[in-house]
């Protein structure tokens, strides 16, 4: 996999379709966290994540050679894990309640937990408090760093209404995380109003 | 005049760096002087910050292992991936030569017997990566070379029944049977190989015989000869015939010999047409690093957790564009609504790189041309570039015409070149029209203001 890393995503494709294993793992490596944060924030449920996850890798693989546009890779794979998303969630089974901290499976220093976990448990709270309208194009723009033009692409929307949802979404974001971190920091509260007087 | 709603409105715009200059400038300077607005944008950045540091999900180690265990039954092993050295090929293809030299004669019996002859069921040509970037393994590593492509070689199989062809985003072309089968040699490459004979000999066609190119023959070349094959051939993946070289290497009469011993000229052809090409980028490239003093952009996107806002783009600067500087302020990106990819790098000049297909680079570097004077003098190299390599197509194809016994097969050839002769099913929603008017503006500017550059007069007009 090492010799992978610097190989565009359409090459590695080619090479997997010529049976190299190792082509297709880096992959799944190199679009992993985008593929499951996007599942994740579509499904709000870490399990079913993972699951749904590793069957949008074994369809991006069988049908590989159903790709076709070249140098938009990124924006197919998620293209189907959206569209895998989107048949989870109509499954309708029950929610896991399980921690991400529990997914990944190991547990951070107990002098540092504390503030990862608050501090994680706080980022996806807010996020839960968020329309997945504007949920998902946050996600994708300033956590997987998807350009605008992709997250169209998987979103089925128009750039400019993703632009605008991802400024909206940073706006709502932005406020309720103050709101959530003043009522545990006492020293935020100051700036809870958050707007411009 | 900037307001504090102002800036809460376009604080995104700021943020994603797609400010025109003036306008950063102007919510720069208000920031300074608000507080509050300050504040706001702290905020903003902060929580942001927190978001895509915390916000991801904590995929397992072993993720990839957990969907390669599952897909274990459909991954077959490792193939042994064709990587023939250059000077492999070189040799082989001298001894080719002379094999094919010695079947081709008038010894009967060193021909394969008609029913080893070559029938070849399917064969695929794709373009290595998307919109047909030449990229070099060569040293080891991949890097982008030069943007483009160009169809210099062309073959005619026996008894295939299907061709299909489809470079970048364009959707494939299927060469009906029996017709021509273009191999692209800028980035592209034979995929799949061909499928065994099965087809009765009784039933295949008589292989095509290129005709003799005396113009080509290495003997009237008497200035500046161009070797059969160049070095830098070795940055191209010529899957198809470096096979058919290795199993005439090894003395064998299966189809993919008798495939390429039918050919035998042709390939010669291909030889100095890769030697001409290779000389030729070469010879472009080294004057653009000589003068521009550029350095090789790596493949790959940038780091998105590098990028910043702009600080020091041209004041002209770029309308309708993202752009992203990274924090040393030495590289930014420019990706246009065409999806053409410009890379600017800065290290005391610019780098200025575009990829994809002549039909898309061509309105881009018109639209710099126009519009972004600070850019004017790169798009015009690139714009010689483009002209020079269909010039050079131009000469193969109708300067000595290769009488191609397949119409449609040519206009394929145009078509992949730059769009001209799309077939009216494939062809994009009236684009090729608005582009042929912008290209005939830029000739009439190109001709107005002299440039020192190249001479419009040798562009060859059939291509648009």
């Amino acid at each position: 996999m090492k010799d992978h890393c610097h190989l565009p995503d359409d090459v590695l494709v080619d090479l997997t379709r010529r049976g190299q294993r190792s082509a297709f793992s880096e992959l799944v490596h190199r679009h992993k966290s985008a593929v499951t944060g996007l599942i994740q924030h579509k499904l709000r449920d870490a399990h079913r994540t993972l699951d749904v996850s590793q069957e949008v890798f074994l369809k991006v693989f069988r049908n590989l050679s159903k790709y076709e546009q070249r140098g938009r890779f990124r924006a197919w794979v998620l293209k189907i894990a959206s569209n895998a998303a989107m048949d989870a969630l109509r499954e309708k089974r029950p929610k896991s309640l399980v921690f991400l901290e529990q997914v990944r499976g190991h547990a951070p220093a107990a002098s540092e937990a504390l503030e990862l976990k608050e501090r994680r448990e706080a980022i996806h709270a807010t996020l839960d408090e968020l329309n997945e309208a504007f949920r998902v194009p946050l996600t994708l723009r300033d956590i997987e760093g998807l350009s605008y033009e992709e997250i169209a692409e998987v979103t089925g929307l128009a750039v400019g209404t993703v632009k605008s949802r991802v400024h909206r979404g940073r706006e709502r974001f932005r406020a309720k995380y103050l709101v959530r971190q003043s009522r545990t920091k006492p020293e935020h509260r100051e700036m809870e109003s958050g707007g411009i007087s | 005049m900037t307001n504090c709603e102002h800036i809460a409105n376009r604080y995104s715009a700021y943020r994603d760096a797609e400010l025109a200059e003036s306008e950063r400038e102007t919510f720069e300077t208000h920031l300074e002087g608000c507080r509050d607005c300050r504040a706001l944008v702290d905020q903003w950045d902060d929580a942001l910050a927190d978001l895509a540091e915390y916000g991801g999900f904590p995929v397992p180690d072993d993720f990839e292992e957990l969907v390669l265990s599952r897909l274990a039954p459909e991954l077959s092993p490792p193939q042994r991936r064709p990587a023939w050295p250059f000077v492999l090929t070189a040799v082989a293809a001298s001894l080719l030569t002379v094999w094919v030299l010695q079947w081709m004669g008038p010894s009967e019996e060193a021909k394969p017997s008609a029913e080893h002859e070559a029938h070849v069921d399917r064969v695929q040509v794709e373009a290595i990566s998307g919109e047909a970037e030449t990229l070099d393994w060569a040293s080891g590593r991949w890097r982008l070379l030069k943007p483009g492509m160009s169809l210099l070689a062309s073959s005619v199989l026996r008894g295939t029944r299907e061709t299909t062809i489809r470079v970048g985003n364009n959707a494939p072309l299927r060469v009906p049977a029996g017709s021509l089968a273009w191999v692209g040699l800028d980035g592209a490459r034979l995929l799949g190989e061909a499928q065994p004979p099965t087809v009765s000999s009784a039933e295949s066609r008589p292989l095509y015989d290129a005709p003799e190119r005396p113009e080509l023959a290495s003997s009237n070349r008497s200035q500046d000869p161009i070797p059969p094959v160049h070095p830098s051939v070795s940055k191209l993946d010529i899957a198809w015939p470096t096979e058919a070289v290795r199993a005439a290497w090894q003395g064998s009469q299966s189809w993919q010999a008798a495939l390429v011993a039918g050919q035998s000229r042709w390939w010669s052809e291909m030889s100095e047409l890769v030697g001409a090409s290779a000389r030729w980028t070469d010879s472009v490239a080294d004057r653009l690093r000589a003068e521009m003093d550029v350095k090789t952009s790596p493949v790959g996107p940038l780091p998105a957790e590098s990028v910043t806002r702009s600080t020091d783009f041209p004041a002209s600067g770029p309308t309708q564009a993202d752009i992203a500087v990274l924090p040393s302020g030495d590289a930014r990106t420019w990706s246009d609504p065409r999806e053409t990819l410009t890379v600017l790098r800065r290290r005391g000049q610019v780098e200025l790189v575009t990829r994809g297909t002549y039909s898309k680079r061509i309105p881009l570097l018109l639209d710099i041309l126009e519009n972004e004077p600070a850019l004017r003098d790169l798009a015009r190299v690139q714009l010689e570039e483009i002209l020079g390599e269909l010039e050079r197509n131009r000469v193969y194809r109708s300067g000595q015409p290769i009488p191609f016994p397949q119409a449609e097969s040519l206009g394929a050839m145009e078509w992949l070149t730059d769009g001209a002769s799309l077939p009216p099913a494939l062809q994009p929603d009236g684009r090729r029209q608005e582009e042929e008017d912008r290209l005939r503006r830029w000739r009439e500017w190109w001709n107005s203001n002299q440039p020192a550059v190249a001479r419009v007069e040798q562009a060859p007009t059939g291509f648009f």
